[in-house]
């Protein structure tokens, strides 16, 4: 309950950014806050379950693609369009997800490995449907309550939804089922043992996580108003992976942090260099050599550091 | 019938490239449970390597030599330096060696341009000859045969030779072996670089059929992935077996079905996955 109240509370102060930030800024945030939700969500997955998926891009994009094609393909209205493209991801992680779930660390990173593939194979080659590497171009945005044509507005939108689905995912994650996910993850035949159904809870992570993704992929394709192969990419997999550990796993705050920071980091660098991957790949190595609990971990230590301050030496 | 010959040859000819790459990712994996994500960009390391030594020697063998040892020093630096990561957690080794994959990524970038190359095949091996009723490059035909002979040449040190043993036992049970007296770190770091090294040798060899440029690292890694899926993890006889459906898989699918070729690629991995999780010669390995 205190988190949902953390979530509102920051909800509330990035409210005041359009009256603080420029325009550019605020467009690059939107982005920030859909792929940091985006990490969010694959925290639960990731974190939680402790199962390195390399494939959840997969329903990051397919979402944006069932829209898309909707739209320009079958001349579905927009909202309509949403339900069917949110529909796709779904039966995908459906589909995906029990075969999935009976493997275990780097066999299931391979099987998550060649879901993705597979998915963005058929979006890249099958050109005459999903006009391959060309993508597709002018998604147009639904009419909502208010107009979010213009960044401020869309702004907006991105961050209601993103407030809802956090709010859903902190009760999801201190729900019974979320909190025995942990237990899955720390020992599977005592949990077995204990009577709960070891790949129901897999699959249960596997979903959810996919559907967190299937939104943030809905709210993406409106931000762009462009869908192409490269929001299913296995690298945008990799990235968000990234996020969730260097974030630090469990925290949900951290994968968010990690998520947003790495988009604006990406955009600042490329405008400047072109060694931007160079950057990348030493975060990860960096990251994973010298911080291995993620930023979350360091938040104790900066609050112990802090009492230790304020108390000074009288309570030693 | 010609284009189909023709086809198969074209399979086995990257079938045979994937099991000099495949080999060496397998047993790293199956030795020391390492995904190596950074091999495909070993690979085009020593492609580009080698790029540059025939350009300025003209000399095709001194270009795989220098490609082989290149790529070799670097996979035991990057295995000497992160020797602690490497052998923890899942999720550290696979974001290191993905880390390490963009990093040598961008750099080779940096070094030789975005434009694609090629290296010339030796001139020995420059003809065409005919093979059954169709003309085919001969170099392609030597690639065939020396996977053939790599392959049988390995097999006979992994299975007859002593030091082939010594690596078994470090697979089968690390700290019995070390306890016998062998210095499992020695076996470790050498199969490492032996496997980079390969994975360099292979990147010259494939310049001419393949070419070389940036992003032939991470397609010849997710291809050498799904080897090691189907063949499964440290088994050389399931690399070679792999290797080769995998690429007459991927070459027929591209030549009879282009618009869903991953399809056909990805398919039978998970196929094969599900039936047996543990890949056609795979075995349960101790933790």
């Amino acid at each position: 309950m205190k988190r949902v109240l953390i979530v509102i509370a920051v909800g509330f102060l990035l409210a005041v950014l359009p009256f603080i930030v420029s325009g550019y800024w605020l467009g690059l945030i939107t982005q920030a806050v859909i792929l940091g939700g985006f990490a969010m969500g694959l925290d639960l997955l990731v974190g939680f379950a402790r199962m390195p998926s390399i494939g959840h891009s997969t329903f990051f994009g397919l979402s944006g693609y069932g829209v898309a094609l909707a739209v320009t393909r079958f001349d579905v209205a927009i909202w309509p369009a949403v339900g069917i493209g949110l529909l796709l991801s779904l039966i995908a992680a459906l589909l995906f997800g029990p075969l999935a779930v009976r493997m275990r660390g780097l066999a299931f990173l391979t099987i998550t490995l060649a879901f993705g593939q597979l998915t963005w194979g058929l979006t890249t080659r099958w050109s005459s449907f999903t006009n391959g590497e060309n993508g597709i171009p002018g998604i147009s945005r639904p009419s909502f309550l208010w107009d979010i044509e213009t960044v401020v507005g869309y702004f907006y939108f991105t961050l209601l939804i993103a407030i809802a689905i956090s709010i859903f995912i902190i009760i999801f994650a201190e729900s019974p089922v979320g909190i025995s996910l942990l237990g899955v993850r720390n020992s599977d035949t005592r949990m077995s043992a204990l009577g709960y159904n070891i790949h129901s809870r897999r699959t249960i992570a596997f979903v959810v996580a996919a559907a967190v993704g299937a939104m943030y992929g809905i709210l993406n394709v409106f931000y762009n108003k462009f869908i192409g192969p490269g929001s299913l990419s296995w690298q945008l997999s990799a990235q968000m992976l990234l996020s969730v550990v260097v974030g630090g796993p469990v925290s949900l705050w951290g994968p968010f942090l990690a998520g947003s920071g790495i988009v604006i980091l990406k955009t600042m660098l490329i405008g400047t260099t072109q060694r931007w991957p160079m950057v990348l790949g030493l975060l990860y190595v960096v990251s994973v050599v010298f911080l291995p609990g993620g930023i979350a971990s360091l938040l104790p230590k900066v609050r112990a550091r802090f009492e230790k301050m304020f108390r000074g030496r009288v309570t030693e | 019938m010609r284009f189909w010959i023709f086809q198969l040859l074209n399979g086995l000819t990257t079938g045979a490239l994937l099991f000099f790459v495949a080999s060496g990712l397998t047993v790293v994996f199956g030795l020391m449970r390492i995904l190596n994500l950074s091999h495909g960009a070993l690979f085009l390391l020593g492609g580009y390597v080698g790029l540059s030594v025939q350009h300025f020697t003209g000399n095709f063998f001194l270009a795989a030599l220098a490609g082989a040892a290149t790529s070799g020093l670097m996979g035991l630096l990057l295995q000497q330096t992160f020797t602690r990561t490497l052998l923890g957690s899942t999720f550290n080794q696979v974001l290191l060696t993905l880390g390490i994959a963009f990093i040598l990524n961008n750099g080779m970038l940096a070094i030789w341009g975005g434009l694609p190359q090629k290296l010339k095949t030796p001139d020995f091996l420059s003809e065409s000859i005919s093979v059954f009723g169709v003309t085919y490059p001969s170099y392609r035909l030597f690639l065939i045969v020396l996977a053939f002979a790599a392959g049988l040449a390995l097999w006979v040190f992994w299975e007859r030779s002593t030091l082939g043993a010594v690596v078994r036992s470090c697979v089968d049970d690390r700290e019995m072996a070390a306890a016998m007296g062998i210095r499992v770190d020695l076996v470790f770091a050498s199969v490492f670089a032996i496997g980079a090294s390969m994975a360099g040798l292979t990147g010259v060899l494939g310049g001419p059929v393949l070419g070389v440029y940036i992003g032939l690292d991470f397609e010849v890694l997710l291809l050498a992935v799904v080897v090691v899926v189907i063949g499964g993890i440290g088994s050389l006889n399931g690399a070679f077996v792999g290797s080769m459906m995998v690429g007459l898989i991927d070459t027929f699918g591209k030549a009879s079905f282009p618009e869903i070729s991953y399809f056909t690629l990805f398919a039978p991995v998970i196929l094969i996955l599900l039936l047996r999780p543990l890949g056609l010669f795979g075995r349960i390995l101790p933790e």
